[in-house]
């Protein structure tokens, strides 16, 4: 990711369940991650799924045309993964409105002007995940440092259950 | 492959149709209630790693 304080992004502030900032659109966004180590039952690894919704639209103007958003997004991943280096992030995205793609060229496809283009400067990973269920169209990836020392154990694996998922053996 | 890294990214793939469906339950409820104030949800525990 890129420095910190070379960005200019909006202040974060604590609530209940996560993080929340106010654009200079005066649109209102909360930021949560949610623990699926315990939720799931991981030993090996730290996983969080990471979320970010808008709360409250005081305005139809488009936040994500301001580069301050964009720069939220990359201060709040460089300050996680400075906390917690080893872990991953999971980001789903939502299907349910038909726009997954268009989300995925925007926040992480490499062969687009994406969010994760524009900002990793190499250190990031993003890694596919199979979604085993033909009922929701949403995407899923962990985006982790690719200095963890389990990037390679967690290629294999989900590598080895894309290729089962192919196969349409979920054994 | 590491033994125990390949059954946590197992269980990992096993739930995210859950953990979906959790994260829409609580997005509606954001939409509905412009926040997360009384929500509650046993697929979903909230962190704060910042």
């Amino acid at each position: 990711m890129i420095k910190l304080n070379s960005l200019s992004h909006y202040n974060l502030t604590d609530t209940e369940n996560g993080y929340a900032f106010t654009t200079d659109f005066g649109n209102e966004y909360l930021v949560t991650f949610s623990d699926l180590t315990d939720i799931i039952g991981l030993t090996g690894l730290r996983i969080y799924d990471f979320g970010i919704e808008i709360a409250k639209r005081h305005s139809f103007e488009n936040d994500k045309s301001q580069h301050k958003l964009k720069n939220t997004i990359a201060y709040l991943l460089a300050k996680l993964f400075s906390k917690q280096p080893d872990c991953a992030l999971l980001i789903v995205l939502d299907s349910s409105d038909g726009k997954q793609q268009a989300r995925y060229r925007m926040f992480l496809s490499a062969k687009h002007d994406s969010w994760f283009s524009h900002f990793n400067n190499g250190d990031l990973e993003i890694i596919n995940l199979p979604l085993k269920t033909v009922e929701i169209q949403d995407t899923c990836f962990l985006l982790l440092r690719r200095a963890n020392p389990r990037l390679e154990d967690i290629q294999s694996a989900t590598a080895y259950y894309l290729n089962l998922s192919f196969d349409g053996n979920d054994t | 492959m590491n033994e125990k890294i390949q059954k946590d990214i197992k269980k990992l793939i096993d739930k995210l149709p859950d953990v979906i469906a959790a994260k829409r339950r609580m997005s509606a409820h954001i939409k509905k209630h412009g926040s997360l104030k009384s929500f509650n949800d046993d697929q979903i525990k909230f962190a704060k790693p910042l």
